[in-house]
C-alpha cells in the first residue's frame, strides 16, 4: 500500500465519515432532517403569536418572524454542533480500530454535516419567506455568511474542548447541557441588545454568543446595526478555546483512542 | 519490522495498576509471522492492538515503517443501518481509494462473502455469520504488510472456513501475520516465531515451537496458591474451547450453569454428564475422573447435567428454577418410578448415576 500524507489521510477520513453520517441519518431517522426545520418553525410561530398577543408593536422595518428565524436557525446550528461534538467520540469509538480514523476527524465531519443541515434549512426558510411575502432582503450578505462561518469556527474550538473533557469526566456533559438551558433566552435570539436596559445590556454582552447573533442581526436587517458587537472579544473567544481544546486534544488523543 | 522501546503498559483498576508490559525493549524482525501466546488476561489482545497501532503504551514507543490491517474480522466498525455495500465503501474511502478501486474492492468482497442479496440490505439484519463473512472478505481485499488477527480464524460453516483459510494462506505469501490464538495448531500452521507474554514480561522465540513449549511450561509450573486463584472468570474445557464465564459455557453445552459449577467445585472440574474436564483460567487442567462424592443408590443425574443426592433434592432444585410448572416434592421420584425418569413437565430425563453411562 502506498504511503499517503497525513493531510490526505485526514481528508479522506473526514469525507468518509461525512458521507457515513449522512447515510445513517437518512437511513435510521428520516424525520431527523425534518426536525431541523420543524423545530425552529414551531418556535417561530409560537413566539410570533405571543408577541402579537401582547400587542407589542415590534421593531419597525422588520418582519418579526424573519428576525426570529435568523436567531433560531443559528441557535439550532450551534446547539447541534455542541451535542454532536460532545457525543462524537463515543459514537465513533468502534471506528478507532481503523488506525486512520482519529477522534478529531469525527468532530470535523460532524461540523460539516451540521453546516449542510443549516444550509438546507436556510433554503427551506427562504422559500417559506418568499411564499408568505415576508421581507427577507439582506443588508450585507457577505458579512452574514462570515458571521455564520465564524460562529462555526468559534464553536468547533469549544466543541473540541468539551469533547475532550467529556471523554474523561462524563458528568461534565450533563453539567454543560444543564448550563446551556438558559442560553436560549440569554443569547439575544428574541430581542436586540439595544432594546435592553443598560444594566442588562452590560451583563448579556459577556456572553460571546450574543455578539455573533448581533453580528448576524445587524448585517441582515437594514434597520439594525452592529454597534454592540465587540470583534476583539469574539476573536478572543474563538482563539483561546480552540487553542486550549487542540492542546488538550493532542495531549489526550492516544488516551481517547485507547479508552 | 516493529520496534518496541522501553514500553510499559498498565491499566488502572480500582487504583491498582495492572501491568501488561513492564519496560520492554524488543525488535520484531521483518518477514516473520508472529504468534502471541499467554494466559487469558495476560494482555495478548492489548499487545496485538499496540503492535498494530490502535492502542498505545503508557510509557515508551512502538514504531514501525510498515502498514497494518485493522483486527481481522472486526465487525464492530460496521454501521447497522447502512448496507453491506455502504459499509465496505466507507472503509475503502478511509483508505483513500478512488471510485474505480472502490468498485474493484466491492466486487471482491461481494464474491468472497457469498451473502447474495443481503449485500444491499442493512447490516443489522445480518446473522453474525454473515457479518463475519463480510468483514473477513473486507480484510482480505486490502494489501497490508501485517495482518492482525485476534482469534477470528474460524468463521461460518465448514465450507466457508476452508475457503477463508485458503484465502488467508494465499494472502500470507505476500504479507505477514500477527496472530493471537488459543489454537496451537493454528499457531503452528501460520506462525514462524512466537511471543509469550506473562506477568508484564515478554519473551521472543524465533521458533514458534519453543514459544508453545514455554507457554505450556508456565501453565504447568504455577505455584499451587496462585493456581487456585483464578485470574478471571473464564472457563476452559478439555475439548479446547474456552468461555468468558460459566453461563456461556453452560449455554454452549446446553446444560444448566449448576452443572459446570458442580464439576468445578465438587469434582476437580470433571463433568460427568458431558464427559469433559473444565478448569478456571489460570488453573491447571486435571485428568477426568468419575464422581468423587459418595454415590448412593439414589444419586441422580439429569439430562441438563446436574447431579443430585436424591430425588427430593432434584425436585427442590427444579421447584426454584421452574416455578411455573408447580413441581411438587415427589415429582422426580414419581417420574423415576413411573416414567423411566422422563419428566415431560421439565423436559428433562433423570438417570440413576450408578446406571448412567
Amino acid at each position: 500500500m502506498k504511503k499517503r500524507t497525513s493531510f490526505s489521510i485526514f481528508k479522506s477520513v473526514v469525507i468518509a465519515l461525512f458521507l457515513r453520517e449522512i447515510q445513517t441519518r437518512f437511513g435510521t431517522k428520516k424525520l431527523g432532517y425534518l426536525w431541523g426545520i420543524i423545530d425552529p418553525m414551531t418556535q417561530i410561530i409560537m413566539f410570533s403569536l405571543v408577541k402579537s398577543a401582547l400587542h407589542d408593536r415590534g421593531m419597525s422595518g422588520i418582519d418579526y418572524p424573519v428576525f426570529l428565524a435568523t436567531g433560531f436557525l443559528t441557535y439550532n446550528f450551534f446547539k447541534a454542533l455542541m451535542n454532536g461534538s460532545m457525543s462524537a467520540f463515543d459514537a465513533n469509538r468502534a471506528l478507532f480500530s481503523y488506525r486512520q480514523v482519529k477522534p478529531i476527524d469525527a468532530i470535523v465531519s460532524r461540523f460539516f454535516v451540521e453546516f449542510l443541515v443549516l444550509f438546507a434549512s436556510i433554503t427551506v426558510f427562504i422559500s417559506f419567506g418568499l411564499f408568505f411575502g415576508l421581507n427577507i432582503s439582506v443588508k450585507d450578505f457577505n458579512m452574514v455568511i462570515l458571521a455564520v462561518a465564524w460562529l462555526g469556527i468559534f464553536w468547533i474550538g469549544i466543541g473540541i474542548l468539551f469533547a475532550v473533557i467529556t471523554n474523561f469526566y462524563e458528568t461534565f456533559g450533563k453539567i454543560i447541557s444543564f448550563i446551556s438551558l438558559p442560553l436560549f433566552f440569554l443569547s439575544g435570539l428574541l430581542y436586540t441588545v439595544d432594546s435592553l436596559p443598560p444594566i442588562a445590556r452590560e451583563i448579556i454582552l459577556y456572553n460571546p454568543i450574543v455578539h455573533f447573533i448581533e453580528m448576524i442581526h445587524g448585517n441582515y436587517f437594514s434597520v439594525l446595526n452592529t454597534d454592540y458587537v465587540d470583534y476583539e472579544y469574539m476573536i478572543f473567544w474563538t482563539i483561546v478555546p480552540l487553542f486550549i481544546g487542540l492542546f488538550f486534544y493532542l495531549k489526550a488523543e492516544k488516551k481517547i483512542i485507547a479508552s | 519490522m516493529i520496534e518496541l522501546k522501553n514500553v510499559t503498559k498498565y491499566f488502572k483498576t480500582e487504583g491498582e495498576k495492572k501491568y501488561i508490559l513492564k519496560n520492554v525493549t524488543l525488535t520484531i524482525p521483518s518477514h516473520v509471522n508472529l504468534g502471541i501466546l499467554g494466559r487469558n488476561g495476560a494482555g495478548k489482545s492489548t499487545l496485538l492492538r499496540m503492535l498494530g497501532g490502535i492502542d498505545y503504551p503508557t510509557i515508551g514507543t512502538i514504531s514501525s515503517p510498515n502498514t497494518f490491517s485493522w483486527p481481522m474480522g472486526l465487525a464492530g466498525g460496521f454501521q447497522g443501518s447502512m448496507t453491506g455495500r455502504q459499509n465496505i465503501k466507507f472503509v475503502c474511502r478511509i483508505y483513500g481509494q478512488r471510485a474505480k478501486q472502490i468498485n474493484e474492492t466491492i466486487k471482491f468482497v461481494q464474491e468472497f462473502a457469498e451473502i447474495g442479496d443481503y449485500f444491499d440490505m442493512p447490516i443489522k439484519i445480518y446473522s453474525s455469520g454473515m457479518k463475519s463473512r463480510l468483514s473477513f472478505g473486507l480484510s482480505l481485499a486490502f494489501d497490508f504488510d501485517y495482518l492482525i488477527i485476534d482469534e477470528t480464524l474460524s468463521v461460518g460453516d465448514e465450507n466457508f472456513k476452508k475457503k477463508a483459510k485458503d484465502a488467508l494462506m494465499k494472502k500470507i505469501e505476500n504479507s505477514n501475520v500477527l496472530l493471537v490464538s488459543h489454537s496451537m495448531s493454528d499457531l503452528r500452521n501460520i506462525c514462524d516465531a512466537g511471543i509469550l507474554i506473562d506477568d508484564g514480561k515478554i519473551f521472543y522465540y524465533e521458533d514458534i515451537e519453543d514459544a508453545i513449549k514455554a507457554y505450556h511450561a508456565i501453565n504447568a509450573t504455577l505455584p499451587i496458591g496462585q493456581n487456585n486463584a483464578p485470574a478471571s472468570s473464564a472457563i476452559l474445557c478439555s475439548d479446547g474451547k474456552h468461555f468468558d464465564n460459566i453461563n456461556s459455557a453452560a449455554n454452549f453445552y446446553k446444560v444448566r450453569p449448576m452443572s459446570i459449577v458442580q464439576a468445578l467445585d465438587e469434582n476437580n472440574g470433571s463433568n460427568i454428564f458431558l464427559k469433559k474436564v473444565f478448569w478456571r483460567d489460570g488453573q491447571n487442567k486435571l485428568p477426568f475422573q468419575t464422581w468423587q462424592n459418595s454415590i448412593e443408590k439414589e444419586t441422580i443425574i439429569s439430562s441438563d447435567g446436574v447431579i443430585f443426592e436424591n430425588a427430593l433434592e432434584a425436585s427442590f432444585f427444579y421447584m426454584d428454577r421452574v416455578p411455573k410448572e408447580n413441581i411438587d416434592k415427589m415429582h422426580v421420584e414419581k417420574v423415576m418410578n413411573e416414567e423411566d425418569g422422563i419428566s415431560k413437565k421439565l423436559n428433562v430425563q433423570f438417570y440413576y448415576l450408578s446406571e448412567y453411562k
